[in-house]
């Protein structure tokens, strides 16, 4: 870990905190964005009804895992000698990928019915997909605050309020920045299946082999999703949990702004200057 | 005969065609591309130490339940032959990852084949041509099998030349029977198993759920099929543990139990037939239900 941290000090500190600034400006941005939206048109809130639109297919999937791969971690020594699962771990191999997956599934801009309606409304369109969000980052932080909170009775943790601060800390970043690389590729490319088939690979490959890409790439370390607390120290780490979290606070405000577009929205143009001059080539004459 | 044919060569061109312009053979060729290029230069500095002093099994012996190897030091003439065979072992072992991969990714790729079809409202339009449900449902499939057979394909290609130049050439015998055994059967044999278990849904969301469920339930049964014994079963299982247990369990060398039963070759051509009957068997069934909504 001496050798790790001495190499990263010499130069991907300091870009890592530039990083982290800047993310921290999108961030307040973004905040004070909403909030003034809010105010201007209070009380347009239709929880209800993107709840219902959302599911709960996902949110029960994420909750049977997690749960499931609780009590067997505790119930059967093989299982975790073979997956090398402690019950720990299994909140945050389980609630980063569903919720990631079901933020992807959030809405498909081809698929979603009524759209033209929708767009008509006073209400800006930015809102259906924000409620969805917030409906889904509760239902899946509920599942892992619970789910942490069962992994520490099983593995017979005495403090528990310090031992779920840190272990939510292991599993919330990553939950936030795999939500906001689904919302974001699922927004831009107008189908749910691509921000699917990203989240699951980014996954798989940070949470199975982050650790062999910090051997041979040590550079990577602001962005690896499963860094172990041990690795670094303890200002690195949190400065990586910073950084994830944010870099996933900017994905999906960046996500959320490309719907405010409603040419975008409809067809998947952009009235960009470069789009505009493409159109007026095939204008009839 | 010849125009059911000619429907099948149309709905398979066209099909494949529309999965092009979609972006979804994009969607599955760059993130498996990229994964194994950095599984290549990821692993380099792991598999140089391996390569760095060739070690020959010189005897084994049995410590209670585990094989133990003795390795030495191999002679300058046999250290080619043991770095190439080392070079095959590590990047047989990746079989594991595009397993996991393959069996995560073409499912929801393809699960909304023939669901967006209805979705879109071009079913009924179909419905009224002289096209057998049939050669419908075959044209999908086979669509979506090439469509993951190019991405496939592509990928390994990319993969088996970076890991030669970047690595160390290793037993292209094997690399091919890996990529014929284990890992295009992982994935075409998941594309086909989704494609007709979701042709009945109603909409694309509830095809891609499919296709999710059926990626983490493939993931949960590899576990099923990795026992001591081999059953029948472990045949039939989508997830095709077999080949990972060949691969993993396989190439991992010492530590495994004694008590373990290695598959063979013939058992992961065995498996793979099973599979292909899998399909044809789901493909007959789907026919049926296809067929009893049309009437």
């Amino acid at each position: 870990m001496t050798d790790l941290t001495n190499t990263l000090s010499a130069w991907t500190r300091p870009i890592s905190w530039s990083l982290l600034l800047l993310l921290g400006g999108v961030t307040v941005w973004g905040v004070m964005h909403t909030v003034q939206t809010v105010q201007a048109q209070p009380g347009r809130f239709t929880w209800r009804m993107s709840a219902r639109a959302l599911g709960v297919l996902l949110a029960a999937a994420s909750a049977f895992l997690t749960i499931s791969l609780l009590l067997l971690t505790k119930a059967d020594p093989s299982f975790i000698r073979f997956t090398e699962l402690t019950p720990s771990q299994v909140v945050p191999l389980v609630v980063p990928l569903l919720g990631g997956i079901q933020a992807a599934l959030l809405i498909s801009l081809e698929d979603e019915p009524l759209l033209e309606l929708s767009l008509s409304y006073p209400r800006p369109f930015a809102w259906l997909v924000a409620e969805r969000l917030g409906v889904m980052f509760a239902l899946q932080i509920c599942i892992g605050l619970l789910g942490t909170l069962l992994g520490l009775s099983l593995s017979g943790e005495g403090n528990l309020l310090a031992g779920m601060v840190s272990a939510s800390v292991r599993w919330l970043p990553p939950l936030i920045f795999l939500v906001g690389l689904g919302v974001r590729v699922t927004l831009s490319t107008r189908q749910n299946v691509f921000g699917a088939v990203l989240v699951i690979p980014a996954w798989f490959v940070m949470r199975f082999f982050g650790d062999v890409m910090l051997i041979n790439w040590p550079f990577v370390w602001p962005l690896h999703l499963y860094l172990r607390p041990e690795t670094l120290s303890g200002a690195d780490y949190l400065l990586n949990r910073a950084l994830v979290t944010l870099l996933g606070i900017g994905l999906t405000i960046s996500g959320v702004n490309e719907v405010r577009n409603e040419e975008h929205v409809l067809t998947g143009a952009s009235s960009t200057p470069f789009n505009l001059r493409r159109l007026r080539k095939v204008e009839p004459s | 005969m010849i125009r059911s044919t000619t429907q099948l060569g149309a709905i398979i061109r066209y099909e494949f065609l529309l999965q092009w312009r979609q972006r979804t053979l994009l969607a599955s060729l760059i993130p498996l591309c990229l994964l194994c290029l950095l599984l290549v230069f990821g692993f380099r500095e792991n598999v140089a130490q391996a390569l760095r002093v060739p070690q020959v099994v010189v005897g084994t012996r049995q410590e209670g339940d585990v094989t133990v190897t003795t390795t030495v030091a191999a002679e300058p003439a046999q250290m080619e032959t043991v770095r190439r065979q080392a070079s095959t072992v590590v990047l047989l072992s990746l079989e594991s990852v595009l397993h996991m991969v393959g069996l995560l990714l073409f499912p929801i790729l393809m699960a909304d084949m023939i669901p967006k079809d209805r979705q879109y409202g071009v079913r009924e339009l179909l419905d009224t041509l002289p096209l057998p449900g049939g050669v419908y449902l075959g044209g999908k499939l086979f669509a979506a099998m090439l469509s993951a057979l190019c991405s496939l394909m592509i990928t390994l290609i990319v993969m088996g030349v970076a890991w030669w130049i970047v690595i160390y050439p290793y037993v292209l015998g094997d690399y091919l029977v890996m990529v014929l055994l284990a890992v295009l059967p992982v994935g075409l044999l998941s594309t086909g198993l989704i494609v007709l278990l979701a042709a009945g849904q109603p909409t694309r969301r509830r095809a891609i759920l499919l296709g999710i469920g059926f990626a983490i339930a493939s993931l949960v049964l590899v576990g099923f099929g990795l026992t001591k014994s081999i059953y029948l079963l472990d045949y039939f299982n989508p997830s095709r543990p077999l080949a990972f247990k060949y691969y993993v369990m396989g190439m991992s060398g010492g530590g495994i139990p004694s008590s373990f039963e290695l598959v063979s070759i013939g058992q992961l051509a065995l498996a793979v037939g099973a599979g292909i009957l899998e399909v044809a068997v789901l493909w007959w069934f789907v026919r049926g239900q296809l067929r009893r909504k049309q009437s």
